[in-house]
């Protein structure tokens, strides 16, 4: 017998990027989004994912409900394994310790290059300011692997982003590792609310990996800028599973503080 | 020098160079020294002298100490500088950064002192609400203009009931005594 199952498009991208994730590795953790990720793949797979606060926390163990406004504060930061400051922390990255990075995105480009500064067609004169990079630049140029956590909306998808501000492939190719930054870094995966991009290792274009049950591959390229790389085999991303939305809505964010969103709803 | 914001944007609409590094001839980025007029920092504990500590992680209190020009401590607590000298281990910030230091709990709020008192969620919403400059200005005005000091704003605006419960909530004091 078919069944409904209902979850918001963030709870959806929150779960494929919880099981993204490698047991034993460390994660750079920013604001929001990403600690939410973090407490749910910690608590149903990767028990020993070592998380990294850029206030300088470095591996705690983050009391459930999750609380906002306060990423330094007692309930985040608990029983670490180091306290320290954003210096440590970003030198942990700079110095190659940190595997997996986590960041939101208002642009994408094709090679991966994040833009979270600004929309529009001068620096002086924008359509949209955003608040920046925050340490959104250093996580991406530092750490092993990048993902990238944003809303399926394909406009965001563009040729060239207004403005780099955390860099991704740069333009393609040996691009990256010519500007100075770290060799073998950069984005790795792109989560959004209903499909899941890599990178094609020669090109460094963004390729799409998976797709949401019940969608196809048009329905999720259709309204970008440029088309994607596509895998052979596009995997079909299943929907939450009731042990993920029940560890989301009952423990983790209980205020729906961060996993609210636009109701999704899919025959399983 | 950083090997972070190369490639990116930043480097324009910055301050940053980018130069050859003379070891390896790679690119590398220079970032300019950035040095603050005032600092204002709260710690947990401060001695007279200015000797600071504070408990939990903190984002970059030191290097604003070293880098700006005044450094004014704001602290929960004074301590005796021999407690100073007993567990210098756990001092953050030394005397000769500090140019004043002040004896003003609860100076954290609306935000958490970590061990202390929890943050004010509901007065963070009301501050993270505001999009226009009308009602930052109705803002100010009714919990900064319209209050002679700290001490007011803390009587007035906040009381000493929600104080209680704010403190009751900071429940996890490992690591912060």
């Amino acid at each position: 017998m078919k069944k409904t199952v209902e979850f918001t498009d963030t709870e959806f991208m929150i779960v494929h990027a919880a099981r993204l994730l490698e047991d034993k590795k460390t994660f750079f953790v920013g604001f929001g989004l990403p600690q939410i990720v973090a407490i749910l793949a910690q608590k149903l797979y990767t028990p020993n994912i070592v998380q990294v606060f850029e206030f300088g926390a470095i591996g705690p163990r983050a009391v459930t409900p999750f609380v906002r406004g306060t990423m330094g504060g007692p309930q985040n930061t608990y029983r670490s394994i180091q306290w320290a400051n954003m210096n440590t922390a970003f030198s942990y990255s700079a110095a190659g310790y940190i595997d997996y990075g986590m960041l939101g995105a208002a642009q994408i480009d094709k090679y991966g290059n994040i833009n979270s500064t600004m929309i529009g067609e001068t620096f002086d004169a924008p359509v949209r300011r955003f608040p920046g990079s925050g340490g959104g630049n250093q996580v991406a140029s530092y750490c092993w692997e990048t993902i990238i956590v944003m809303k399926h909306e394909p406009r965001r998808f563009v040729e060239k982003v207004d403005f780099i501000t955390s860099p991704g492939f740069l333009q393609g190719d040996r691009s990256r590792e010519e500007s100075g930054l770290p060799s073998k870094t950069g984005p790795w995966r792109v989560v959004t609310s209903k499909a899941l991009f890599g990178f094609d290792e020669e090109s460094r274009i963004l390729k799409l990996l998976g797709v949401q049950r019940g969608l196809g591959v048009d329905d999720v390229i259709e309204g970008m800028e440029f088309k994607p790389a596509i895998a052979d085999d596009i995997e079909e991303l299943s929907p939450p599973s009731a042990e993920e939305i029940d560890l989301l809505r009952n423990d983790t964010d209980p205020s729906n503080i961060i996993i609210a969103g636009e109701t999704v709803r899919i025959e399983v | 020098p950083t090997r972070d914001i190369l490639g990116s944007d930043n480097i324009e609409q910055s301050g940053a160079k980018v130069i050859e590094d003379p070891f390896t001839g790679d690119p590398l980025c220079l970032l300019p020294a950035l040095n603050p007029d005032v600092a204002l920092i709260h710690v947990h504990q401060a001695d007279v002298y200015g000797n600071a500590r504070i408990f939990g992680t903190n984002l970059f209190a030191l290097e604003a100490s070293v880098a700006s020009k005044k450094v004014i401590l704001s602290t929960e607590e004074i301590i005796d500088h021999d407690e100073i000298r007993t567990d210098p281990q756990r001092t953050t910030i030394p005397y000769y950064c500090v140019d004043a230091v002040v004896h003003l709990p609860f100076c954290a709020y609306p935000g958490c002192m970590p061990g202390k008192y929890e943050l004010d969620i509901e007065h963070i919403g009301k501050l993270n609400a505001i999009v226009t400059d009308e009602q930052m200005k109705e803002y100010l005005e009714e919990y900064v203009y319209n209050v002679s000091d700290h001490a007011e704003f803390i009587d007035r605006k906040v009381g000493s009931r929600r104080l209680r419960e704010l403190m009751k909530k900071a429940s996890i004091k490992e690591g912060y005594r």
